[in-house]
């Protein structure tokens, strides 16, 4: 089939627009670029005419930004996301917005107002969450690459659900200039890929120092393509062994016993280690996350964009039936949760407690890092992808589905998923992490994995 | 430690949200379990003498403090299209309580 | 029984850099509303503060003045709350780790000289403007100020009467004029008070409830509402009722205080360390750097333009209002004399540039060049009345003296022969006074001198033109 005019890319949007419209919708899109959002032509760049999915937490020019919440429904940014701009400045064609759980609170998809993204290795199953319409995107072969934001897992734990590659990089390596902030201290621009070099090409892309964003590194971005071909030969690969405990999934322990044979017959030192302070990892990411939402949450007032509703009463009225009709639950009980631990009595005891606390687990990985381990290795999730609506019921649950995952936002180490696995043909992530700026480690090993457990391996 | 329901509805005024009677009870419960669960927070010897931190403490703060001077994002439309209520350049909202009409 | 008032300051200031503190937008009063916004004093989804240095630097400039210590390392804060002009929801300040503690300022009022600990002095964004009634029923929202650069000043609780607040305040607005930190324009918000005020018994240290004015915007007015609180409140201590901790707002229209409804009270912040900026770091070489730029302040430099240059009292607190009028004496005194120098600023030079020296005139009447007028008028080469014409059209065009006594001829007469044909075409007018004087009648001289000058247009000089006409009038 003649591609339109030269623009191949209208052809992929197509190809997306049908299917999405069929019996086998992954509603994976909130928004699909239309003619007049694609470029006729684009830079010569390392990602030229590479159709991109772009997660709706980031602000974009001419296509709607809604972070899955029926308060910014509608709205369009009038300045785009620093990550966004450098992939058009790197030749990519955003194609479409991706679905989530509404402003990145959930790890299922089902948080979003527009209804769940599902997955497509088994439609009655959540993709994970919150960057589960970028991981769905990926694994269904829409787009081989995707940007997705990560705060507590949100890259890497929808990634192992979907059986695709995601990377949550260094906090301050990729500017959040342009991404709605969920829990500014803990969020970064993460990639998804189909395979590990078609996430380390974008995440290449989209890194370095951006001048609006105060928390963003100066330091020079290493090539990480080159680093896929590296191997692991000399690196020291920690276990952790709090990370193989219960709650973990047998099937899923075997995958990763898997991996860490594969790494050892690479060439990897394997070492066991102990990160004491991991089982307090969730609890306190959840104080912190949520203190941190209750005040970014605070500008979605109705006054100056977004849905406004109880307008014709008084001005309590309008903030409060705005922000109660527009927010969706899992919104409104984290910012309950967060303005709790934060209030006058409280903030000693839970906010504070929980920055302490996030001290001793960057601790933990300082200690690991320093006694001459380059990276952990760790399973991504206990579990593969459950069901639909089996853990909407109870959040405590639903919050340790991040098991694995938070102490990298925690301690702002950078971490990578990648297929290591199935367990009844669902697919199953590893989980590398590595020491701050360690990206280039992320990629060797999870280059590795991926050529002797991947799909292709023998 | 347990929420009572005055609690749910002090936080609620704080953060400006309205809470349908239903929903105020779920939201104490739910946020009740979670607070339980991270109450473990106490049992982690973070005992006094450990500073809290965020993630920017002491990383590479003379690189993020450039002196250069930024100018202002430019806006692809002006913020009238993208507001709720404006008139000549304003944003509207209903009067904040206690303001009293000028003049009257 | 004598009661003793208790009072401390809240003092917010805008600094002069011109900029918003986190975004590259504009400061600028008066123009057409929303009209300085981006994404981010905007509060749009998306958008990060980004610290403005040069609005810092401004800040230490004034917390070293002041004398506070500057710990090597302070952080931002969010103090969360919910009003229409406060884009964000919170505001973005200093609030565990300010960038200055413990200072003190000396100052003089009415009942001498004084001294003030301070507290803190912190940075922090401003907030928007709420414009109520403009519409029927509704509240516009302007928010080309959101973001603006402000200073808060605290102080202890240790001023003991309205009028030594209110000089303290002059003064501390004189002395960040003379820091460059802040114009202080108080008309446009640029400098805006809180006070806190309880009463005790003379000589108890008994802390009382304290009573919150907010809302106040002039210098006058903050003594008027803290006068007329510690009346209220002694008032109210004499007939036996307690005073209860409030907040009370300053009524511009009634010109009094009224209690705040409760619902305007604030509830709780919820401060917590701002994530998106790292802290703010202060080196002891830049501390130190920053010191030594730092001008000597107006009350000092009141003191030393007495002992130094013997002027008084008054003249030096004349002369020290603004620090470009101080640097003016000071150069102008290098080739005057101290009392003539004074006495030029502050006649004939205030009088076309207005008191505290419009700059725009100053620099065009540079010292160097006045100091060349009135050596011409101490000389006698021009009078003292064509002097002020002179500097006049110095001010106006920006020229030198000497070129305006040439181009208008103002030079002074002493030419026998002119003078001569001055007096006798003045004699020859009035042969009646001629005779008068000559019966004795010999204030009719001043008459004759007074007629002379006006024919001479003020160019003939005074002694010789007197010397002459004595002797012609003895002659006939
Ligand atoms: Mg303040
Ligand atoms: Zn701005």
């Amino acid at each position: 089939m003649k591609s339109r005019g030269g623009r191949p890319w209208l052809a992929a949007r197509d190809q997306i627009r049908a299917s999405e419209a069929g019996p086998e919708s992954l509603n994976a899109f909130l928004a699909l670029a239309e003619d007049g959002d694609m470029p006729d032509s684009v830079p010569d760049g390392p990602l030229s005419g590479v159709p991109v999915a772009v997660k709706d937490n980031l602000v974009t020019a001419g296509l709607p930004t809604t972070c899955a919440s029926r308060l910014l429904e509608g709205y369009q940014s009038p300045f785009e996301a620093t990550a966004v701009r450098r992939l058009r400045a790197a030749g990519a064609v955003v194609i479409g917005k991706t679905n989530m759980d509404e402003f990145g609170m959930g790890s299922s998809n089902e948080h979003s107002a527009f209804g769940p993204a599902l997955n497509p290795v088994d439609r009655n199953r959540v993709p994970g969450g919150s960057s589960g319409g970028s991981a769905a995107a990926v694994a269904a072969g829409y787009v081989p690459i995707a940007l997705g934001s990560d705060t507590g897992g949100s890259v890497r734990q929808p990634a192992a659900f979907c059986g695709v590659v995601g990377v949550k990089p260094t906090y301050g390596r990729v500017s959040r200039y342009g991404l709605v902030a969920f829990a500014s201290s803990l969020d970064q621009v993460g990639a998804l890929g189909r395979t590990v070099y078609d996430a380390a090409r974008l995440l290449q892309a989209v890194s370095g120092h951006d001048p609006r964003d105060a928390t963003s590194s100066t330091r020079p971005v290493p090539d990480l393509r080159a680093a896929a071909s590296r191997g692991v030969g000399g690196l020291v690969v920690g276990i952790p062994d709090e990370y193989l405990r219960d709650g973990l999934d047998p099937a899923v322990r075997r995958c990763v016993d898997e991996g860490v044979e594969a790494l050892h017959d690479a060439g990897a030192e394997i070492r066991q280690v102990s990160l004491p302070h991991t089982r307090f990892a969730v609890p306190c990411y959840q104080v912190l996350a949520a203190a941190e939402a209750s005040s970014n949450l605070a500008r979605f007032d109705g006054v100056r964009y977004g849905r406004r509703s109880g307008g014709d009463g008084d001005l309590g009225d309008l903030y409060e039936v705005t922000r109660t009709e527009g927010f969706g639950r899992e919104v409104k009980r984290r910012i309950v949760l967060g303005t709790f631990v934060l209030s006058a009595g409280y903030q000693d005891r839970y906010y504070s407690q929980a920055q302490r606390v996030r001290a001793l687990i960057s601790a933990d990985f300082g200690r690991a890092f320093n006694d001459g381990v380059h990276a952990l290795f760790t399973p991504t999730t206990p579990t593969p992808a459950f069901r639909l609506g089996e853990r909407l019921g109870n959040p405590v649950q639903m919050y340790l589905s991040d098991v694995y995952t938070v102490h990298a936002n925690l301690s702002g180490i950078p971490a990578m998923s990648v297929p290591i696995g199935t367990v009844d043909g669902l697919p199953v992530g590893g989980q590398i992490m590595a020491p701050w700026w360690g990206e280039e480690t992320l990629v060797s090993i999870g280059a590795t994995l991926e050529a002797r457990l991947g799909e292709g391996a023998g | 430690m347990s929420l009572s329901a005055a609690d749910v509805l002090r936080i609620a005024n704080l953060a400006k949200l309205r809470l349908a009677s239903g929903e105020e009870e779920r939201l104490r419960e739910d946020t009740t379990n979670i607070l339980e669960f991270v109450d473990r927070l106490g049992e982690a010897g973070a005992e006094e003498g450990v500073a809290p931190t965020s993630l920017t403490d002491g990383r590479d703060d003379d690189a993020r403090e450039g002196r250069r001077r930024l100018e202002p994002d430019p806006l692809s439309h002006e913020p009238g299209a993208m507001a709720p209520q404006w008139e000549d350049g304003l944003f509207l909202v209903p009067p904040p309580s206690g303001v009293t009409p000028e003049g009257s | 029984m004598t009661w003793e008032a208790v009072i401390g300051l809240e003092v917010h200031v805008q600094l002069r850099s011109g900029r918003k503190l986190f975004c590259g937008d504009r400061v600028v009063f008066g123009d057409p509303p929303n009209t300085h916004v981006c994404p981010v004093c905007l509060g749009l989804p998306g958008a990060l503060p980004v610290l403005d240095r040069q609005a810092v630097d401004l800040a230490l400039r004034a917390a070293l003045a002041l004398g506070c210590t500057v710990p090597r390392t302070s952080t931002w804060a969010r103090k969360n709350y919910f009003y229409p002009d406060l884009p964000k929801g919170y505001q973005i300040t200093q609030f565990e780790h300010p960038m200055g503690i413990g200072g003190r300022v000396d100052f003089d009022s009415d009942g001498g000289a004084k001294s003030l600990r301070i507290r803190r002095i912190h940075v922090e964004e401003d907030a928007g403007k709420s414009l109520h009634a403009r519409r029927p029923g509704r509240t516009g929202i302007d928010l080309n100020r959101a973001g603006a650069p402000l200073v808060e000043i605290v102080t202890e609780p240790d001023l003991r009467s309205p009028g030594d607040a209110r000089a303290f305040l002059q003064s501390l607005k004189r002395d960040l004029a003379y820091l460059d930190v802040s114009d202080c324009n108080m008309e446009q918000g640029g400098l805006r008070v809180d006070a806190n005020v309880s009463v005790r018994r003379a000589g108890s240290a008994v802390l009382e409830a304290k009573v919150e004015i907010k809302n106040v915007n002039s210098f006058s007015y903050i003594e008027k509402a803290l006068t007329q609180e510690i009346a209220r409140q002694i008032e109210s201590r004499e007939a036996g009722s307690a005073v209860r901790a409030e907040t009370r707002v300053w009524d511009d229209r009634r010109r009094e205080l009224r209690t705040m409804r409760s619902k305007e009270e604030s509830s709780d912040y919820r401060y917590f360390p701002e994530p998106d900026l790292p802290p703010l770091a202060f080196g002891p070489e830049e501390l130190a750097a920053v010191r030594a730029t730092l001008p000597e302040l107006s009350r000092a430099r009141r003191r030393r333009f007495v002992s130094e240059f013997g002027v008084s009292t008054y003249a030096a607190g004349v002369l020290t209002r603004t620090r470009a009028w101080a640097d003016y004496f000071e150069a102008l005194a290098l080739d005057v004399a101290p009392g003539e120098a004074a006495n030029w600023i502050m006649g004939p030079i205030s009088a076309i540039v207005g008191e505290g020296g419009g700059s725009e005139a100053a620099i065009r009447v540079p010292p160097h060049r006045l100091a060349e007028l009135i050596a011409l008028v101490e000389s006698a080469a021009i009078s003292r009345s064509a002097g002020r014409t002179v500097l006049e059209a110095m001010a106006a065009e920006g020229v030198s003296a000497p070129e305006v006594v040439r181009r208008e001829g103002l030079g002074q007469v002493a030419d026998r022969q002119v003078l001569e044909g001055w007096i006798d075409t003045i004699l020859n007018e009035d042969e009646g006074a001629v005779a008068r004087y000559r019966a004795g009648e010999e204030q009719v001289l001043g008459h004759f001198m007074g007629r002379i000058m006006t024919l001479s247009a003020g160019r003939a000089h005074p002694t010789e033109v007197r010397r002459l006409l004595q002797e012609k009038l003895r002659e006939g």
